[in-house]
């Protein structure tokens, strides 16, 4: 008898079996599959995992790397493929998926055409011309953001702008920012931030996200509304390694929505800092130039266009000095040589005429009443006369006198 | 006569400039003293625009200008 109880499996004998029942398909045991490649995603361990979907259904897919070994191309989001592979189910997990040998491209994917084609012409109209970007502000006073109302892009970019510079204005326009209204939003957007006007600057960008998440930012009409903004543009769409036509178009691109606010609000406080140390530099200013001013000065008196001239001058005047001042000393100890011989000689003359020398030769000077006289004629007979002579006086009296014959030169004798 | 409006930048780079020809001491005297005087003028200016702006954030929708909720950044 047949109890109401069935004989349950475990998971592993479910998993198992129904991994069996298709393995033992043989349609499904090689099985040739079509689709849009989604969320490709190349491991560390070199194996392959991605989606191959249509319009109303997905399917996991693996591909080992030694299978992947033997691609030709290099499989992205978008591409359209074909694959050959088993379905099967993975026992462990229980999960249903493809696991491809082989896989070849379907002409090129849909999306990844579009974008080609799209950035070749807009390249060649010159939209991506490094000359023709703008230079973004160092020091904005507003900030205008495009992006998702929700999300952490404009989260990030607040938040960082805040620490940067508490005072920084903001202003959002919130858009769609995947999906197939954004585009058009994003559009939108810039141009109402445009006409607003205060923005010095735009951060036009969302977060990470599939290729077909960060579409809208490969869309023509967002190139050619970045291009036209009056207003530069730091675009930030997705992850460090996408990047969108409007990456190419914008006038600087930051790798996240982070580094956008990064680029575009300064750290007022070392904006600060430069403006005092321009503030010290302007004080001292008017010293240093009053310094260099003196300096240059007496350069130049000390310099070649003075020394020269001084050379001319100052050499020969110095020269002319020494040798003057040489005469001089020479002049004057000729002339004290000769004042010497002269005082020697008038000391000589003076002491050839000294009387005292006379009278040790052997004159006789005569005085009377304590007066030399010199004339005979001067005495009479009778007076006290005082002889004068070497060795002492001889007191004597005038006994007579006879005048003198001849001339002055020859002198006779007389008797006195 | 409208001007375009001094950047910071800009504002920075005649500061650099007026400083360099003051240094120099290249200017009469008279001259430099001027200089001097636009220099105060433009680090002054430079100085209050560092300190602009009301941390407002607002919301710029199709239908028009609103403010951000306090909270919702």
């Amino acid at each position: 008898m047949l109890t109401q109880e069935r004989w349950a499996l475990s998971v592993s004998e479910l998993n198992e079996y129904v991994r069996r029942t298709l393995a033992g398909d043989p349609l499904l045991r090689s099985v040739e599959v079509r689709g849009e490649i989604s969320g490709y995603r190349h491991h560390v361990s070199g194996h392959r995992y991605f989606s191959l979907k249509d319009e109303s259904a997905r399917v996991q897919c693996v591909m080992f790397r030694q299978q992947a070994q033997g691609l030709d191309f290099r499989p992205a989001d978008g591409m359209r493929v074909t694959v050959r592979a088993s379905a099967s189910v993975f026992v462990r997990d229980g999960t249903y998926q493809l696991y491809v040998e082989s896989m070849r491209a379907e002409g090129a994917g849909d999306l990844y055409l579009r974008f080609e084609q799209l950035k070749k012409k807009l390249a060649d109209e010159g939209l991506f011309d490094p000359a023709r970007k703008r230079e973004i502000p160092l020091f904005p006073r507003t900030i205008g953001i495009a992006t998702s109302r929700t999300g952490a892009a404009v989260h990030d970019i607040v938040q960082i702008a805040r620490r940067r510079n508490p005072n920084v204005n903001i202003v959002l326009a919130p858009c769609a920012v995947q999906g197939s209204a954004a585009a058009g939003e994003i559009v939108r957007a810039i141009e109402r931030l445009n006409r607003q006007g205060e923005a010095d600057v735009l951060l036009v960008g969302r977060g990470g996200g599939s290729l077909e998440d960060l579409f809208a930012f490969n869309e023509e009409s967002v190139a050619r509304a970045i291009a036209a903004s009056r207003i530069p543009v730091i675009s930030c769409v997705g992850h460090e390694i996408d990047f969108t036509i409007a990456d190419f178009v914008a006038d600087l691109r930051a790798p996240t929505p982070s580094a956008a606010a990064e680029l575009a609000v300064p750290v007022v406080g070392d904006l600060r800092a430069a403006l005092a140390g321009m503030a010290l530099r302007l004080r001292n200013s008017l010293a240093r130039g009053q310094a260099l001013r003196r300096a240059r000065l007496e350069r130049l008196l000390a310099g070649p266009v003075f020394a020269l001239p001084g050379r001319m001058l100052i050499e020969p005047r110095r020269s002319r000095l020494e040798g003057a001042s040489a005469r001089l000393a020479q002049a004057v100890r000729a002339r004290l040589e000769a004042e010497r011989t002269r005082l020697g000689m008038a000391a000589k003359t003076l002491s050839a005429v000294d009387p005292q020398k006379v009278i040790e030769r052997g004159y006789a000077v005569v005085k009377r009443d304590g007066r030399y006289v010199t004339r005979a004629e001067a005495l009479h007979v009778n007076d006290d006369i005082t002889v004068v002579m070497s060795g002492g006086e001889v007191f004597a009296w005038v006994t007579g006198a006879r005048k003198a014959q001849g001339d002055v030169n020859g002198t006779e004798e007389a008797d006195v | 006569m409208a001007q375009k409006k001094l950047t910071f930048e800009e504002g920075m780079e005649q500061l650099e400039a007026l400083a360099r020809a003051l240094e120099s001491g290249e200017m009469p005297l008279e001259e430099s003293l001027t200089a001097y005087d636009k220099a105060v003028k433009l680090h002054k200016k430079l100085q209050e625009m560092l300190d602009q702006g009301d941390a407002r954030i607002r919301v710029l929708t199709e239908a028009g200008e609103q403010e951000a909720r306090e909270d919702e950044f």
